[in-house]
């Protein structure tokens, strides 16, 4: 299940983004290894997402550059990303709600060199490793809140992925299940070989999951460092208890 | 789980949306056979007309995106062959101001037919390029635009076209058999394109865009390749059309053939093959039906008829009740689903 390509990073090197006259990320610069785990938090509109987008090509910057090892990706499109081995989840899942789930992670090799029959049967495989199965020919559109995330991770991962982009992998999860929802991301990174960003407003899978942490509020980094001295930093609680109580 | 059942299951079930369809259709036209010449007639247009909305569901269903502009092909096929295989006595007399190239070459139909779909087919490429890159209202009026080009520039170029005027002297090759055939050629070939990986992606664009984006799919290209494969097709529907009724013309491949076919697949459920093939059966039934209470029905000595206008009438109201009631058409956009009984007959499991 090894990504073919070789990219060992990927990153932002001061990237801003403004919509209007709001400044979403403010020269933001912000690197993911292959062999990681990266938190990325921050309150509510801290530009989380849109440093995804950014990420995944579907947001133009003003200013900055996206990179993988030494090759400039700004400006690149979505799809030409994935080819590169870029995969993201979506923070409202975005599943193809009228196709069956199978549909669904069949439809992530559409960018790879694998014909039709082998992708079904990769896709039947992945969807077993992520303990769903059973539900293959299930429509999308019907799933439970919790496993369509799954479904959605399950489909990023047949892109083949050198870097997965998470956005809330456990909004709607319950708390009894986020053990093995950590657990599933970590073994994304050592099965998969594929570094995680993970954004997530659940300290506890991310201070249990995380290496590193990245911190942004209103589009700024505020802190990075590992999950117990982001924890501590002063600024960040301050960003948190300023804004909302998390 | 999927990956343990039988390969026969997978086998049956994977050709099921295709086999049932075909098997209805066959069956249906079998007995319309048996029927009188006119009876007969009427399948035959019914079977040009399903060649022409499958062709435009392999558009249309599979990207999600509307087009209006269909019929320029239908326009470009019709007219394309018969410059091709109109015989020679005719072209030299009806059409003496074609060049010389097409007034004193003759072909083979079939050689003409294929010729005409690659016609539209290229064109199609050409035109796909810039208006693949728009979706919803956009396209809609794109394509209509596109169409209303096509209609212009046949109807305006009279050495070519003979204007508004009909084109005759097409080769009457389309029977209820040829119609049959071409029908389930097209089916077939719009159910492989839908199960092939390009065809799922292009599927899963048309569920959520920026997802399939996400996931490597070249969202514009899926798109141009459908709309050459489905601006082929639906020339195929436009051939066959001109040598049904031995003559092509204009307002032929205009506004009403692009309302009825949109109507038929919309009727059906635009999002799979057995709405297209289903619409397009359930509003050539209807559409006959009203057509004979045009025409008059003898209840004893007393002959009923209904106001001319009725079929277009009852065409747009059950389109209009479709959309409120049951947007996604009458199969919602599913294909057939696999019989329970059919499954205990080949012995296999229940799902
Ligand atoms: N398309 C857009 N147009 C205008 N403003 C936007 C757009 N997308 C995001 N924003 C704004 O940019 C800021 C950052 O939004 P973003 O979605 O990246 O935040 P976030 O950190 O993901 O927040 P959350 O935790 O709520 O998901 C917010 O103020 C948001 O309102
Ligand atoms: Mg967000």
């Amino acid at each position: 299940m090894t990504a073919a390509n070789a990219l060992a990073t990927l990153g932002t090197d001061g990237v801003t983004v403004r919509f209007g006259g709001l400044a979403a990320l403010e020269d933001l610069t912000l690197e993911l290894a292959r062999d990681e785990i990266l938190g990325l938090i921050g309150p509510n509109g801290a530009g989380k997402s849109t440093l995804i987008n950014v990420l995944s090509g579907f947001q133009p910057v003003a200013a900055g550059r996206v990179y993988a090892d030494s090759r400039t990706l700004t400006g690149r499109r979505p799809h030409e990303l994935s080819h590169l081995g870029i995969a993201r989840t979506f923070q409202a899942v975005r599943l193809f709600a009228g196709l069956s789930v199978l549909e669904n992670v069949a439809a992530g090799f559409s960018g790879r060199p694998v014909a039709r029959r082998a992708a079904r049967t990769r896709a039947l495989e992945i969807l077993d490793w992520i303990g769903l199965g059973a539900k293959a020919q299930a429509i999308a559109g019907t799933l439970p809140y919790g496993d369509e995330r799954r479904v959605g991770i399950a489909r990023a991962l047949a892109t083949g992925p050198a870097f997965l982009l998470l956005d809330e992998p456990a909004a709607g999860t319950n708390e009894e299940d986020i053990p093995s929802l950590m657990s599933m991301i970590a073994r994304i990174r050592d099965e998969f070989d594929c570094g995680v960003l993970v954004v997530e407003h659940n300290m506890g899978l991310i201070m249990g999951l995380c290496s590193r942490v990245h911190v942004i509020d209103h589009g700024r980094t505020i802190a990075i460092g590992s999950p117990r001295a982001v924890q501590d930093d002063p600024e960040v609680r301050q960003a948190y208890l300023g804004e909302d109580e998390a | 789980m999927q990956a343990r059942l039988p390969s026969l299951e997978e086998a049956v079930r994977g050709v099921w949306p295709l086999l049932s369809l075909a098997v209805i259709l066959v069956v249906l036209v079998a007995l319309c056979s048996l029927g009188p010449v006119v009876l007969q007639r009427v399948a035959t247009d019914a079977l040009i007309k399903l060649v022409m909305v499958v062709g435009l569901y392999v558009f249309v269903g599979n990207s999600g995106v509307l087009s209006f502009g269909h019929a320029s092909f239908m326009m470009l096929g019709g007219y394309g062959a018969a410059w091709l295989d109109v015989p020679v006595r005719y072209k030299s007399i009806l059409m003496d101001e074609l060049p010389a190239f097409l007034g004193k070459a003759e072909f083979h139909p079939g050689l003409a037919a294929l010729a005409a779909m690659g016609w539209a087919g290229a064109f199609a490429f050409l035109i796909g390029i810039p208006l693949m890159r728009l979706s919803g209202i956009g396209a809609a009026i794109g394509t209509f635009s596109w169409l209303t080009i096509v209609f212009v520039v046949h109807a305006g170029w009279e050495e070519m076209t003979g204007g508004t005027s009909s084109f005759n002297g097409l080769p009457i090759y389309v029977d209820l058999w040829v119609a049959l055939i071409a029908a389930l050629f097209v089916m077939l070939v719009a159910y492989v394109f839908q199960t092939s990986k390009l065809g799922l992606a292009l599927r899963a664009s048309r569920e959520d865009e920026a997802a399939a984006r996400a996931i490597g799919v070249n969202v514009w290209r899926a798109r141009i390749a459908s709309f050459v494969v489905s601006a082929m097709l639906v020339a195929l529907g436009g051939v066959l059309q001109g040598h049904f009724l031995g003559t092509v013309n204009v307002t032929q491949f205009y506004i009403g053939i692009t309302f009825i076919t949109i109507a038929m697949l919309v009727i059906g459920g635009t999002g799979s093959l057995a709405g297209a093939v289903i619409g397009t059966v359930v509003v050539s039934v209807i559409a006959e039906l009203l057509r004979q209470l045009e025409n008059g029905v003898d209840i004893g000595a007393l002959t009923l008829a209904a106001p001319a206008g009725l079929r277009e009438l009852g065409l747009a109201g059950a389109m209009m009740l479709i959309l409120i009631f049951r947007p996604a058409g009458l199969t919602g956009g599913r294909e057939l689903p696999f019989p329970a009984f059919l499954g205990a007959a080949l012995g296999l499991r229940p799902r």
